[in-house]
């Protein structure tokens, strides 16, 4: 997964907050939605992102606000969409009940052509997640 | 994009019936998992009909699993109706792809859906 250097088709920045989730859910659907893709695809974009940014606003930022920031670049046949949040690391709570990493990262990965998560020297962490756009539509009821 | 909403009725049966309506993710999750705690403690079996909603991730997965526990804990009804109408695909998808659909039941027919909370058993 290369970086890219060109600027993104979207840049979001949102608090770090349940109620931005929806917010970003919704622009990376009218993106979607402008490139034309078909349903299924914009649906897996919707749910991976949806679960990047839910992880991000659950443990990015322990005792303060922080910012979430959504990316994406169309690319060949491709769309590379990243969530990047300042929190210095996912470090998951050991509480039961906390909502945890259990399902999000798997559903991205499996939903995605390719997942990465990187963390910077500056506390950055990016998940960038790859869509293939030429996929052929998986067959049965969908 | 409908309203988000999460609606809890009785039906005849004594059956609660926990309806969902557009979009849910961590925003509505609480509310989910507190209506269907609610109905478990009451010893109520309850029926969550995903047939209205547009999307669900995985904090609406982890409140019904959550809820499901309770329920098997308690002897409690529970099953997920996704069909009758059929739900969308991206609601069908989630559980398709964290192979859930396996576990909670989830039934694609109202009166099944009913039938299956009123048995009791959720395994």
């Amino acid at each position: 997964m290369s970086t890219v250097s060109e600027a993104p088709a979207v840049r979001l920045t949102v608090p770090a907050r349940a109620e931005s989730v929806p917010v970003v859910r919704q622009a990376l659907s009218g993106l979607g939605q402008a490139l034309g893709l078909d349903d299924s695809l914009i649906d897996d974009i919707k749910i991976a992102v949806t679960e990047a940014c839910t992880n991000v606003v659950i443990h990015a930022y322990r005792d303060r606000e922080g910012p979430l920031e959504v990316r994406a670049w169309p690319q060949e046949g491709r769309l590379l969409v990243t969530v990047r949040d300042e929190g210095g690391g996912f470090a998951p709570r050991a509480e039961a009940s906390s909502p945890g990493l259990g399902l999000g990262l798997p559903l991205i990965a499996a939903l995605s052509e390719e997942m990465r998560i990187t963390t910077g020297e500056d506390g950055a962490n990016e998940v960038h997640m790859l869509f293939d756009l030429d996929r052929a539509d998986p067959g049965g009821d969908r | 994009m409908s309203a988000s909403g999460i609606t809890v009725r009785m039906d005849e049966g004594h059956v609660g019936l926990v309806t969902l309506e557009g979009d849910h993710d961590m925003g509505t999750a609480p509310g989910l998992q507190e209506r269907l705690g609610g109905l478990v403690d009451a010893g109520v079996p309850a029926v969550v009909d995903l047939t209205a909603a547009t999307f669900i991730d995985s904090t609406i997965l982890r409140a019904l699993l959550s809820a499901r526990r309770r329920a098997i804990e308690g002897g409690i009804g529970f099953a997920v109706l996704i069909g009758d109408p059929p739900a969308e695909p991206a609601v069908r998808h989630v559980f398709e792809m964290t192979q859930l659909v396996d576990v909670f039941p989830v039934v694609a027919s109202r009166a099944e859906a009913v039938n299956v909370a009123r048995a009791g058993t959720t395994a």
